[in-house]
C-alpha cells in the first residue's frame, strides 16, 4: 500500500511509515496522507 | 394490413420514421410497439476492466455513461450471450471489446465516444461526439469495454429506439352551415400550424392535415359547439419510431415481426398442450 504526503508529496511506502510511531510523513512530518489507487484491474459492471 | 411510409428523414442528426397502419386493431399496433421497446436486441457495453483512473469521476460513474453509448448493432454476426454456444460466458460470437486509452499532458483534455476503439469496426459508437467525462492535467484514463447484445426488456440501454408510438387517425368533420364569416376568419387567424383554409367562403382543411401537429382538437373552442367534431378512425394508426441509430427502422421493423411471429408460434404450442391434457 502506497500513501503520497498532503504537503511535500512525497511518496510513502508501507516499510517507511512503519519507521516511525504513529501515522507521519518520513520526510517532513505532516499527518495528513493521501491513499493511492493501488494498480490492479478494476472490474465494473456497466449498469 | 397495409403501411404507408409518409416520413423517413435519415441522416447524422436524425434517424425517423413516420407511417400509417391501417387494417389493424388496437392491440396490434400496441404489440408491436412493445416489442420494439423491449423486444429488439441491440449492442451496449456491459462490462468495464479499469486500468487507470485518475478523472474525477468514479469508476461506476464512467461504467454506467459508457453503458447508455449507443453502439451500431450487427445483428448477423453476434447471438444473445443466453443463447450463445459459450454459455454466456463471452466470446468472439457474442462479445466486442472496446479500448479507451487517454492521457493529457499538461492540458485539459475531454474524452470523447470517438476515443473508444472497438475490435470490430462493424460495432462502434453511433456518434464520435458523446462525452464521457473529462481529464485534469497529467491525469490519464485506461480502461478496455466489453459490449453485449441484450433486450430493452433487461436494461433500458439495449433498446434499438428513443421512442416509439402511435396515435389515431384524426377524422375532422366541419359543419359549415353552423359556422358564420367571423367564425372562419377566427379560426384561421389562431391556426398557426396552417392546417384550414377558407374556400368559396367555407371552413376547408388542407389535403394532408394529419401531418402536422394536432391543432384541429384546440380549434374547436373558437366556433360554436359541434361545428368542428374531432373524430378518429377506427384501425388506422400513424406509427412514429425514433431510432437511436443502432439498427437501421427498416431492421428494427423486420425483426420486431420476426419475433412476433415466434411468440404467436409458442402460443399456439402452449395453447395445443393446454387443450391436450383438458381432453384427457
Amino acid at each position: 500500500m502506497e500513501y503520497v504526503c498532503a504537503k511535500c508529496k512525497t511518496l510513502i511506502t508501507q516499510e517507511s511509515l512503519n519507521q516511525l510511531p504513529g501515522i507521519k510523513c518520513p520526510a517532513c512530518g505532516h499527518r495528513i496522507l493521501y491513499k493511492k489507487r493501488p494498480p490492479v484491474i478494476k472490474k465494473v459492471r456497466a449498469i | 394490413m397495409k403501411i404507408e411510409v409518409i416520413e423517413h428523414i435519415q441522416n447524422k442528426n436524425q434517424d425517423l420514421m413516420k407511417f400509417i397502419l391501417e387494417g389493424v386493431t388496437i392491440e396490434l399496433a400496441n404489440a408491436f410497439r412493445r416489442i420494439i421497446l423491449t423486444e429488439v436486441p441491440s449492442m451496449a457495453i456491459t462490462e468495464v476492466l479499469f486500468v487507470e483512473n485518475d478523472s474525477v469521476l468514479f469508476d461506476e460513474m464512467i461504467a454506467h455513461r459508457l453503458a447508455l453509448i449507443p453502439l451500431t448493432t450487427d445483428l448477423k454476426n453476434y447471438n444473445l450471450p443466453d443463447e450463445c454456444s459459450c454459455g454466456g460466458q463471452g466470446c468472439t460470437l457474442c462479445q466486442v471489446q472496446l479500448e479507451c486509452d487517454v492521457r493529457a499532458q499538461n492540458n485539459e483534455v475531454i474524452v470523447y465516444s470517438g476515443d473508444l476503439k472497438s475490435m470490430d469496426e462493424k460495432i462502434r459508437p453511433v456518434s464520435d461526439n458523446i462525452i464521457i467525462g473529462k481529464l485534469g492535467k497529467k491525469s490519464s484514463i485506461v480502461f478496455e469495454a466489453y459490449a453485449q447484445l441484450g433486450i430493452g426488456m433487461d436494461h433500458a440501454k439495449f433498446q434499438p429506439v428513443c421512442s416509439v408510438g402511435y396515435k389515431y387517425f384524426p377524422d375532422v368533420k366541419i359543419d359549415n352551415s353552423k359556422l358564420t364569416e367571423s367564425d372562419i376568419d377566427e379560426v384561421i387567424k389562431h391556426d398557426h400550424t396552417k392546417l384550414f383554409i377558407k374556400k368559396d367562403g367555407k371552413l376547408a382543411l388542407i389535403n394532408n392535415y394529419w401531418k402536422g401537429q394536432d391543432f384541429t382538437g384546440s380549434a374547436e373552442r373558437y366556433v360554436p359547439h359541434g361545428a368542428i367534431k374531432v373524430d378518429y378512425v377506427p384501425n388506422k394508426f400513424i406509427f412514429t419510431i425514433e431510432a437511436t441509430g443502432a439498427l437501421p427502422i427498416k431492421e428494427i421493423l423486420s425483426k420486431a415481426i420476426e419475433i412476433f411471429l415466434e411468440k404467436l408460434d409458442e402460443f399456439e404450442d402452449q395453447l395445443k398442450k393446454v387443450v391436450i391434457t383438458q381432453i384427457i
